[in-house]
């Protein structure tokens, strides 16, 4: 954390608003892409960023420096996107909440993604597939580029575990690409058992 | 190097945690083998429009609904919370402990997993985030190893019937035994160990065995069952494994007396490739 951070998380710490918005506002956009990879809409997304955010400033003094800002927002986000998804897992979503909810990820693409190609469009199809707790580690790994390390402090696993997740998420996801015929795959291949 | 190894390595070789030897090794087996080729290419094909991905701009006017949703949070009043003495804060937490564990004495040893609507409230549980756990701040001068070993801890260890198995041989050596399956005879039930990665093997693994049980009378017999309940719920907790579980039980209801899953960590890919097969591992107990 640099010398302006810590001045303005002290300021933020004694109650000042703007001094805490000035140093979320270079994380809103990252925090917003996860919610939005998360959540699979705009609305969702947006409202778990503020979420996070808002949970963030009325927790701020639970931040004691022993990890990045930035690490702690996100987990924070993480953790508030998961909470949200499991609480959704129980419920049935009606057709009307359907439609009122109905600014999904395809609308995103017709209004914001055109220049994305078929191809991606399909494979963030595919991600939506994948469990929550995959498809979060893709999109940190993957998608947002974090290190191993992070993504260990981000979602308060051991190294070890991350990678296994990570490896058994993207195993999956290339099964439902392969099985969406994303990629080409010789089909007249002979899958090899192994020799037990 | 088998397929097998070799697929599970590929999804992590560009990452940089596999080192020169391995890295070889994968590389000479995808030479030879079309089918791993093929799932390489695959893999990173993924990985190139993953990272590719363009971001989602932020819709308009977000920076200004944060600012007025903090606005409206700072200017909250704050909730009133009672405030007690420690001594007394002490007290209540100690009664509310005996109380959940004396409760939890009297009832685990009656629970049975067997309703899907106990597994899945179970958990959810489970994976519920508590508050503190929301805004815990990640430990960074722990080191995974320090981690790790919170992992592995005596909570963690394998219960005895399943140790029991490291003296037997490998699933692989077992003439009979379906691929990533061992099974231990224990009076009435059986214990079937299962590689949780790979849920249509494992499930075909479980269908197998229980439409053509084979002979285990001569395999050896783990001297107990877990001791209780509370180690399943411990294991639970702690790994994700449980939905790989529900997956494959779900499908064996009617012959499933219980089930739990373990999970062993690796810690170092570089130096142990076969650890790499001991990921996760269901076991189930079957009627």
């Amino acid at each position: 954390m640099c010398n302006k951070d810590k001045e303005l998380l002290k300021k933020a710490l004694a109650g000042d608003l703007s001094a805490f918005e000035e140093l979320v506002s270079s994380n809103e956009k990252r925090i917003y892409n996860l919610c939005f990879y998360m959540m699979k809409n705009q609305q969702d997304a947006q409202d778990m960023a503020q979420d996070a955010l808002i949970k963030a400033w009325k927790n701020l003094k639970k931040f004691h420096l022993k990890s990045t800002f930035s690490t702690w927002l996100y987990r924070i986000a993480v953790n508030t996107c998961l909470d949200e998804l499991r609480k959704r897992k129980n419920k049935t979503l009606s057709v009307e909440n359907l439609s009122e909810k109905g600014h999904t990820i395809q609308d995103e693409k017709s209004k914001n993604f055109d220049e994305v190609s078929a191809l991606r469009q399909d494979i963030q199809t595919a991600m939506n597939c994948l469990a929550s707790n995959e498809k979060l580690i893709i999109v940190l790994k993957d998608v947002q580029g974090y290190s191993y390390e992070e993504i260990s402090l981000i979602i308060n696993c051991p190294l070890g575990t991350v990678r296994s997740r990570l490896s058994r998420a993207r195993k999956k996801l290339a099964a439902i690409c392969i099985r969406m015929e994303l990629y080409p795959v010789n089909t007249r291949q002979t899958i090899r058992k192994e020799a037990k | 190097m088998n397929c097998f190894k070799c697929k599970k390595l590929i999804t992590l070789m560009h990452d940089e945690c596999i080192n020169d030897k391995t890295l070889q090794a994968i590389l000479c087996h995808i030479n030879e083998c079309e089918s791993c080729s093929n799932y390489y290419e695959v893999i990173k094909s993924m990985q190139v429009d993953l990272s590719s991905l363009q971001e989602p701009p932020l819709p308009d006017g977000f920076h200004n609904k944060v600012h007025f949703a903090l606005k409206r949070a700072h200017e909250e009043p704050p909730k009133k919370s009672i405030h007690l003495s420690k001594r007394v804060k002490i007290a209540a937490l100690s009664a509310c402990s005996i109380v959940l564990v004396v409760s939890a004495i009297s009832i685990l040893p009656n629970i049975r997993m067997n309703s899907d609507a106990t597994r899945e409230m179970a958990y959810d549980v489970c994976e519920e985030i508590t508050e503190d756990e929301m805004y815990e701040e990640p430990m960074m001068q722990l080191s995974d190893s320090e981690n790790e070993e919170s992992l592995t801890g005596a909570a963690l260890e394998m219960p005895a019937a399943i140790s029991a198995s490291d003296n037997t041989k490998t699933a692989n050596e077992r003439e009979g035994t379906p691929n990533s399956c061992i099974s231990l005879s224990n009076g009435n039930s059986i214990v079937i160990v299962i590689d949780a990665e790979d849920i249509s093997e494992a499930t075909s693994a479980v269908s197998e065995y229980i439409l053509n049980p084979i002979d285990t009378s001569a395999w050896v017999l783990p001297e107990a069952e877990p001791e209780s309940y509370t180690d399943i719920r411990t294991l639970l907790e702690v790994y994700d494994a449980v939905a790989l579980a529900d997956s494959i039980v779900l499908n064996f209801v009617d012959f499933v007396d219980y089930y739990y899953v373990s999970y062993i960590e690796y810690d170092d890919i570089e130096d142990d490739l076969d650890t790499l097969q001991n990921m996760g591992y269901v076991y189930i107990v079957i009627k």
